[in-house]
Parts: structure tokens; C-alpha cells; sequence
């Protein structure tokens, strides 16, 4: 897809190029509820026109940070500047940001359209005007035949629609989204995510998403901060995250992975070799690691880059691993293998169904051979 | 799951309603009585209900109690309101439990009490007592009532309406009045009627804080009755009876419709259907 290509070309540029501004400032934020600190000291950068995703579990603080971004909450400690302004303590309604709830908070007892008018109104638009916006808003949505409809009569999907054109139509600085797709089936969701980078890439507003399905932070977002009880972990492109994560937590929370902990033995010429007595194998890994030699470090290895194979690897391959197949999942696309290894550890390997499924050459409880190569691990010190 | 009615819940049942009942199924009969005599039944009629019209003391003092129901039902609904309002979305704030505990005491408090104590404040004060005195009374002990349900009602809202509202750029005046009332309009109405008739019956307090020129209904009614119950009284009591009634029945109603509604939003939030995407 060229569309996506140029996106995030577009969106890279942004933040990679040292002398872009950023156009929303978080420095040292917190906010406690009573004792309990449900943010702690966040600090984050976002370019304009990005599409921003916080990715966490459940309870970690996401809604908070962005009811902070939108005025709804205030900090404790910290400031928050948006578009060179510090809006640390500005009301929300005085605010050039608008938010999508995760329950839509759609006006039940107006119709679609009014709903959609409602803060062009608080602007004081004139009337005409606010006409001919809310009617391009409702086509961008594609809701025009809908109009006229009281929240309560429209579908899921149909009020999600509403509720994002309600604040989009104030072309503000930048649009909050709380969990936008979690109520919709997963076929609709996936639709929904595509339509919604497009036309964030059509009125070119700055998007922050909440969401706690880390897939659907790496479709729609540009980078994404991947967010631990109240901190901020990591804040990368989708492919940053999912090949070089940061932590154990973070390799842990986006995909599938088998670590193994072990011990730093040398980092030589850009190269890591890592003991593992869990794997009984000495891992070689193409990494600059900044740690001294005895160090604990944990070796990250995500299920596709597993080789696995019935016969043994020719001699002197690197990073192998053999054990026996307990158990294999066929996903259709992919089968997924579970194997013990002689420590007892378990290991997963992913491979893609290429050819038709003539025989399975590889079955229960044989003894199979993985490999990796050395570029396809990744140390990790936390 | 409902039970199929046994012998014995049914007999139950009927003795219950006929204590309750019995006595004003009786009075209003009775309103149509042909005769004078009260306790003797001559035959259907409606010349109690004719000669209503003619008296002037009882006509006087029905205006004043419409009036005061009006006017203290009203009153009510602001400061309960407004109770209501800071109990619900004001968070926590020093001496939020004794607001409370203040606000809903009156719903507790002996009449009498409440009277009593009025009196003596509007003695203190020297205020001459009358209409407006009797209005600031009901005001009071109703305010308490309709704080209950307006309470109620904001309590179940779902905040981020309003969130939103303010989010869009309504500042919070013109959320409450454009966004939150029109969505608690049901609870507001069914506090209003419940101030109203509580205001329309109230002989205790009334009678505690009124002045010599101005009586309500029932002080009109109760010092007939203790010169011996007339017809006539029959049937005013039958009209208050219809009015407390109705009112009461409007106030259920308003409030069934605003939780079917509450529910019914709540459901579909939680289990939106999912297809019917426009195409
Ligand atoms: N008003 C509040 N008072 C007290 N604690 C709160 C309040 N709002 C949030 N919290 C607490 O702060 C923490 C973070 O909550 P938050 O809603 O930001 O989580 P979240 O990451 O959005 O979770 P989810 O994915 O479940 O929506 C939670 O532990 C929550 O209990
Ligand atoms: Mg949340």
C-alpha cells in the first residue's frame, strides 16, 4: 500500500527531524487520586499531524493522561502545553481540543445532526455556516441518510460515527480518542481502523487513541507509547516496538515472545554472546549491549523468527535449540508450534502455511531443531 | 418471576387495601350523597359538589392553597435542585455528610417539630405570618423530597455527557441548563408534583405558620370537621383526594419513563448491535 508508505514517511519525518517543534508538550505530569498515583511523572512529545497511540492493560492510567490532555482532569504536578501554550490548568471548554468518550456521550435527547452542531454552536457560528459543516462532517461519516436520528436508533458503529464526527467538526488542534472500536464486533473494528486513518489523513487533525489491543495500536498509529502503571515505558514507530523493545514488559505486551534469561558472557565487535542455561545454548546476538560481562540480561525471541526443522542444522550453525513438539496449533494461515526443550523450557515457533496442506511433515512429539540468526534475537537489560 | 396468587396472599392483599382504602372509598361515596345526614344514604346526587361553588370561605381558601402549592413546589424544585446537584457532582468537600444528613432531615423530622420551630424563627424575626410565610415552610420541608429524587436521577447519568458537553465548549452554566435538565426532565417533574402535593395537604405545618387571613383547604376543612363532618366536606375532600392522585400518578409515570429510558440507554451502550454500517 503506497497510501501507508507515504504516511509513515510523512509521520517519521515529523518526529525525527530535530528542529520540528513539538506541537503537544507533556513534561513531568502526574496525577494522584487521593494516595494513589495513577500517573507518574510522564513526560511526551507529539508532532503535529500524528497519530498517536497509548497502549497499556487495563487500569494503567491511559484514560487519565488523555482526560488531562483534554482539560477534564488536572494535574497534580507537571505542565501541559499545547501548540506552544501552556494549558496546564485551562478548562476544557476553553480548550482548542476535542475528545471522543469510550461511551460515544452522545446528547440522547438530540438528533444526529444536532449533536454534531453542538459545539459550532458554542462557538457562536452563524447558522448557515454550521449547516454546510455539519452536512460535509456527516458525509465524511457517512451518515447523511441518518440525520435526523436520535442516538437511540442508530447502531453501534453508526453512533461511534456520530460521536467522531461530533468532534471532528470543530476542526480542533488535535482529537482525543478513548477506546473508539472497543464496542464494535472485530470485523467492524478492523474496517473502522482503516477508515479512520483515512480521514484523519484527510482533515490532517492530530489523533491521540487510547486503546489496550496492541494491534490495533500498530494499524492505526504513527508511534506509540506503551504505557506501565502510570509510567511511560517506551515511545516508538509500531516496527521500533515490535523489533526493539525496550523492556521484558514491553516485548511481552506487543506480540508473542519467548525470552530466556541469561548471562552477558562478551559483547565483542557488536556482538553478544548470552549463556542461557533455561535453553542450555550459548546465543550469539548482532547487538551493541551496554552492559559489563556477568550481567543479567533476558534474550528476546519472537515465535516467527524460529526456524524449525525435523532435520539437524548443518554444522557450526549458531543459536539452536532442539527439543519435541507437544503440541501444534493450526491457524490456517500459520501453524503454531509448542516445543519442550530438554531443560523443560517451553518454546514457541510461528511458521506461514506457504504450500497446501498436503502432509504435516512435522507432528506430535518428534524431535525438532530451531534456529535463529544472530540479528533476530534481542538483549534486553529491563 | 411472578407466583400465581394464593388463597392466602389474595386475602392478605384485600385486607391490606381495604385498611387502607375502605375509609376514603367511603368518604368519597358518601360526597354523593343525597342527604344531609351524613351516615344515612338517600340516593345519588351532585348538589354537595354544586354547592361547593357557592361558598366563598371555601373557594377563598382553595386559591390560597393552589397558590401555595404552586409557589412552595416551585421553590422546592430550585434548592433541590440544586442540592441535588452539589451532592452529586460536587466530589468531596468539607462538610459534604452533614449537607447531606441536613438536606434530607426535614424527610425524618416530626412535622410538628418542623412547624414549631418555623413559628418561633418567623416570631424572632417578627415577620408578619401569612401566604408567604406558610410558602417558606413548605419550601423547606419539600425541598428535602425533591433533593431525593433529582439525586437519584443525576446519580444514574452518565458523567461524560456532560464531560462532553463542556469538552465541545458549553461552559458548565450552560451544560447543566442545555444538556443535564433536559435529561433528568422527567426526575424534575416527578419532584415538582411530589412538592406540589405534599404542600396541598399539609395541615400541620400550615397551620404552624399561617396568619390569621390566610387559610388553606385542609385548615378550612379540619376546623368544619370539628363542628361535624357535612357532605360538603365530603366532596371537597374527594376533589383533593382526585387531585393528590393524579398528581402522584403523574410523578410515577415521569418517573418509570425516566428509568426505562436510563435502561434502556444502558443497554444499548453496553451491547451496542453492531452491523448496519451505512453503504
Ligand atoms: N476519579 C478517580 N478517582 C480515583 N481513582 C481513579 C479515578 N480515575 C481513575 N482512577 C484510578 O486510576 C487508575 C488509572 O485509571 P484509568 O481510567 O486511567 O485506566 P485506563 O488505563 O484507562 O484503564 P482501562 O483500559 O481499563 O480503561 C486506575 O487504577 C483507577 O482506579
Ligand atoms: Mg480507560
Amino acid at each position: 500500500m503506497s497510501r501507508d508508505a507515504e504516511r509513515l514517511r510523512r509521520g517519521r519525518a515529523a518526529w525525527a527531524e530535530l528542529a520540528a517543534q513539538p506541537f503537544i508538550r507533556v513534561v513531568g505530569v502526574s496525577k494522584s487520586f487521593g494516595s494513589y498515583a495513577a500517573i507518574d511523572n510522564v513526560s511526551l512529545d507529539i508532532y503535529r499531524g500524528e497519530f498517536f497511540a497509548l497502549l497499556g492493560p487495563s487500569g494503567c492510567g491511559k484514560t487519565t493522561l488523555l482526560r488531562m490532555l483534554a482539560g477534564l482532569e488536572f494535574p497534580t504536578a507537571g505542565r501541559i502545553e499545547i501548540d506552544g501554550s501552556d494549558m496546564t490548568r485551562v478548562p476544557p471548554y476553553e480548550r482548542p481540543v476535542n475528545m471522543m468518550f469510550q461511551s460515544y456521550a452522545l446528547f440522547p435527547h438530540m438528533s444526529v445532526e444536532q449533536n454534531v452542531a453542538f459545539g459550532l454552536k458554542q462557538e457562536g457560528c452563524p447558522r448557515s455556516e454550521i449547516a454546510r459543516r455539519v452536512r460535509e462532517m456527516l458525509a465524511l461519516v457517512q451518515l447523511e441518510p441518518f440525520a435526523k436520528r436520535r442516538p437511540h436508533q442508530l447502531s453501534g458503529g453508526q453512533r461511534q460515527r456520530v460521536a467522531l464526527a461530533r468532534c471532528l467538526v470543530k476542526r480542533p488542534k488535535m482529537v482525543l480518542l478513548d477506546e473508539p472500536l472497543a464496542a464494535l464486533d472485530k470485523k467492524l473494528r478492523e474496517k473502522t481502523q482503516f477508515e479512520l486513518i483515512n480521514i484523519q489523513e484527510q482533515v490532517g487533525i492530530t489523533f491521540v487513541i487510547v486503546t489496550h489491543d496492541q494491534a490495533e495500536a500498530m494499524t492505526v498509529a504513527s508511534r506509540i507509547g506503551v504505557m506501565e502503571r502510570g509510567r511511560i515505558v517506551q515511545v516508538a514507530t509500531p516496527a521500533e516496538i515490535y523489533e526493539a523493545p525496550a523492556s521484558r514488559y514491553v516485548a511481552e505486551f506487543i506480540g508473542d515472545v519467548n525470552l530466556f534469561e541469561g548471562r552477558l558472557l562478551d559483547t565483542a565487535n557488536g556482538t553478544a554472546r548470552i549463556r542461557c542455561d533455561d535453553a542450555a545454548c550459548d546465543f550469539l546476538v548482532e547487538q551493541t549491549v551496554n552492559a559489563e560481562p556477568g550481567a543479567t540480561v533476558w534474550l528476546a525471541l519472537r515465535p516467527e523468527k524460529l526456524a524449525i526443522d525435523l532435520a539437524s542444522p548443518e554444522a557450526g550453525a549458531v543459536n539452536q535449540l532442539s527439543g519435541t513438539v507437544l503440541d501444534i496449533g493450526y491457524l490456517g494461515s500459520l501453524s503454531v508450534y509448542h516445543v519442550q526443550l530438554a531443560t523443560g523450557k517451553q518454546v514457541t515457533a510461528v511458521e506461514t502455511n506457504r504450500a497446501r496442506l498436503v502432509r504435516r511433515p512435522i507432528s506430535w512429539n518428534d524431535q525438532v531443531h530451531l534456529t535463529a540468526s544472530p540479528e533476530a534475537a534481542v538483549v534486553l537489560l529491563r | 418471576m411472578r407466583q400465581g396468587l394464593s388463597a392466602v396472599t389474595m386475602t392478605a392483599l384485600a385486607l391490606g387495601y381495604a385498611f387502607l382504602y375502605v375509609p376514603i372509598l367511603l368518604l368519597v361515596a358518601y360526597s354523593f350523597n343525597e342527604s344531609k345526614l351524613v351516615t344515612v344514604w338517600a340516593g345519588f346526587s351532585l348538589r354537595w359538589y354544586g354547592a361547593l361553588f357557592e361558598n366563598q370561605q371555601l373557594l377563598a381558601a382553595a386559591w390560597v392553597t393552589l397558590r401555595l402549592a404552586v409557589i412552595s413546589a416551585t421553590g422546592a424544585l430550585v434548592l433541590g435542585t440544586l442540592a441535588g446537584v452539589v451532592l452529586t457532582r460536587i466530589g468531596r468537600f468539607a462538610g459534604r455528610t452533614l449537607f447531606s444528613g441536613l438536606v434530607f432531615a426535614p424527610l425524618v423530622m416530626p412535622e410538628v417539630i418542623t412547624g414549631l420551630s418555623l413559628l418561633l424563627l418567623f416570631v424572632a424575626l417578627d415577620w408578619s405570618r401569612g401566604p408567604a410565610t406558610m410558602a417558606i415552610a413548605h419550601i423547606t420541608f419539600a425541598t428535602a423530597y425533591v433533593a431525593v429524587v433529582v439525586q437519584a436521577r443525576l446519580a444514574t447519568l452518565d458523567r461524560s455527557i456532560e464531560e462532553a458537553a463542556m469538552d465541545l465548549g458549553a461552559r458548565p452554566a450552560k451544560t447543566f441548563f442545555v444538556i443535564t435538565v433536559p435529561m433528568i426532565a422527567p426526575g424534575l417533574l416527578a419532584g415538582w408534583l411530589l412538592a406540589f402535593t405534599l404542600s396541598l395537604d399539609d395541615l400541620v405545618i400550615a397551620s404552624f405558620t399561617t396568619g390569621p387571613e390566610a387559610t388553606t383547604l385542609p385548615m378550612y376543612i379540619y376546623s368544619k370537621v370539628r363542628l361535624g363532618v357535612t357532605p360538603e366536606i365530603n366532596a371537597v375532600s374527594s376533589i383533593l383526594i382526585g387531585l393528590v392522585a393524579i398528581g402522584v400518578l403523574i410523578a410515577s409515570v415521569a418517573l418509570k419513563v425516566s428509568e426505562e429510558r436510563r435502561q434502556r440507554d444502558a443497554q444499548r451502550a453496553a451491547a451496542p448491535r453492531a452491523a448496519m454500517v451505512p453503504r
